[in-house]
């Protein structure tokens, strides 16, 4: 049991209790001591020394708030995260013609192609930013040049003219949140268990790591998202704001798209107009097959592309192809083949069904 | 008869999440670091006036900490270990010429008393009187008599902990403390010098 009523200066010098009312007093302790002293006088004295030495040794120095300490703290966390996750997927720009970005989401038919074809060259500008409120940040890209803006988690968006983005510099605890408006690549350094948003008028796009294009111009009666590598899952905007626990939506994987449409408010999946393929690395430009049977040749198709290709393996196991296959689309492709063996083959929804007949 | 909050000992929360810490613990490492972060700038404001120097030196310290987990052993005094770490990173960058040249001289660290100025504010003109004399007193003692009292009274190190922080042994500990005292004795009115005495022996 404590009894501060014999203490000696020194045991007030050393007492938690006591060190943490002179040195950082709360309401609590203010109120526990001044009564204290008001109940024992005899002791005014001791503890008017001991609060002496104690404020003495304290010396001039800056007090450190609760605030500055957390956010000091806050900053540590940032770039802890940042060194444990430095490995933002980087691609090499001779190469990206190939193998580049992972999702496209956009506003209106045919732009992805177009603009995907066309990104070669860009620079990291000045942006236009305008901080808002605290750690509030908007990046607007008022080039007309693409302008490269680098994330707090090392992740980077590469804006397109006009397009802008907005975060909060710590983003969350659990999550990774950005909103665009127009047009941006993203590459996001991978975070499995943060992940990265992008949230746009109509649609979210919810990826772990990966990178991707998002286009969403307000006001166009299209949304729609293209993924070229990496997974993802897209969903309504709205169900998000909902807070909606399981929001209903659609995971795409390489090369496949998905529409919103503002018509009929329905997720439509499907292939992109011309897929690429997911592993370009160690895999030889050209490929000669020698009266292969079709199945191996379609298989190893959908390996390349990441697309299901569905076909009839007791009918097509006798048809034999000879080809040499390179850098034609995956379309010129199936159609080569096709042909050489009298088949047809038609899209459906994320698939590709091959019709034949056999052979003889 | 007075009912005191109950503290865990301070030194054996301190162990538990260490070991907490370095087991990935984040919750544990947020606490440490909340717990100590004060002590730590007002330890480095000793030796750099640059509170921004002082402020990055301890994020990198953090930091390191969290990265190099796995690798590191359990401290005697978590406190004493987190001021030794500190006090190295300062001395090295404060010693790169690129500091130098700018705003900060390389110092062994001063530690001088001063009451702080809103002391001047708050405390009763009588306290404030006491705190400037004592304070006169304690900055003619040489700077590592001072160091000393500024880690046994200000950070609450036992002797052990200051042995390991200044780099001495317990032995030069004593003998550093009694000699503050001695010096103290010659110079101070007799009022101010039991309470001295008995602060500085303790």
């Amino acid at each position: 049991m404590f009894n501060y009523a014999y203490f000696t200066v020194e045991e007030f010098l050393k007492d938690d209790w006591f060190r943490e009312w002179v040195l950082a007093p709360t309401h609590q302790t203010d109120a526990f001591w001044n009564e204290w002293v008001r109940l024992h006088p005899e002791q005014q004295a001791t503890i008017d020394q001991a609060r002496a030495l104690l404020r003495t040794l304290e010396m001039p120095h800056q007090p450190v708030s609760n605030a500055e300490r957390d956010e000091v703290i806050r900053e540590t966390w940032a770039k802890i995260r940042q060194k444990q996750e430095p490995s933002v997927r980087t691609i090499p720009l001779w190469n990206w013609s190939r193998m580049a970005a992972a999702v496209f989401v956009l506003a209106g038919l045919g732009w992805a192609a177009i603009l995907y074809q066309n990104r070669t060259q860009f620079s990291v500008l000045p942006g236009l930013v305008s901080t808002q409120a605290h750690d509030q940040i908007t990046v607007t890209n008022p080039t007309l040049q693409p302008l490269v803006v680098p994330l707090p988690d090392g992740s980077r968006v590469t804006l397109s003219p006009a397009a802008s983005l907005h975060y909060d510099k710590r983003f969350t605890e659990t999550e990774r949140r950005t909103f665009l408006k127009g047009e941006a690549f993203f590459e996001v350094a991978r975070n499995p268990a943060r992940p990265f948003l992008v949230i746009t008028e109509k649609l979210v796009t919810r990826v772990l790591g990966t990178s991707f294009w998002v286009k969403a111009e307000a006001g166009m009666p299209e949304s729609r998202v293209i993924v070229k590598t990496g997974k993802v899952s897209v969903f309504r905007t709205r169900d998000l704001e909902q807070k909606q626990a399981k929001p209903e939506g659609v995971v795409l994987t390489p090369n496949q798209q998905v529409a919103l449409t503002e018509a009929d408010n329905r997720f439509a999946k499907s292939l992109i107009a011309q897929p690429v393929p997911i592993k370009t690395a160690g895999q030889p430009s050209e490929i000669s097959y020698a009266e292969t049977p079709a199945p191996q040749i379609f298989q190893a198709l959908s390996q390349t592309y990441g697309i299901d290709i569905l076909y009839d393996d007791e009918l097509l196991k006798h048809c034999q192809i000879t080809a040499t296959l390179a850098d034609e689309s995956l379309f010129e492709k199936l159609d080569l083949l096709c042909r050489s063996i009298h088949a047809t083959y038609e899209v459906i929804d994320t698939q590709i069904v091959i019709y034949s007949k056999g052979c003889k | 008869m007075n009912v005191k909050p109950v503290y865990l000992p301070a030194l054996a929360a301190d162990r538990r999440e260490w070991d907490a810490f370095v087991t990935d613990d984040e919750t544990a490492f947020q606490k440490l670091m909340e717990r100590f972060y004060g002590a730590l700038v007002n330890y480095g404001s000793k030796y750099s006036k640059d509170k921004e120097l002082v402020k990055d030196n301890i994020q990198e310290l953090f930091i390191d900490l969290w990265t190099h987990r796995h690798r590191l052993s359990q401290p005697t005094s978590v406190k004493a270990y987190l001021l030794t770490s500190l006090r190295r990173r300062l001395v090295r960058s404060l010693s790169k010429p690129y500091f130098l040249s700018l705003t900060d001289q390389l110092n062994d660290g001063d530690f001088y008393f001063e009451p702080s100025p809103e002391l001047i504010l708050i405390e009763r003109e009588s306290i404030v009187r006491k705190s400037q004399q004592v304070a006169r007193y304690l900055n003619e003692l040489p700077r590592r008599q001072r160091e000393i009292i500024y880690l046994k009274y200000y950070q609450n190190l036992d002797r052990e902990e200051i042995a390991e922080v200044m780099g001495i042994s317990h032995q030069s500990v004593s003998n550093l403390l009694q000699k503050a005292l001695l010096a103290l004795r010659r110079v101070i009115p007799v009022d101010l010098t039991l309470v001295l005495v008995g602060f500085l022996v303790a």
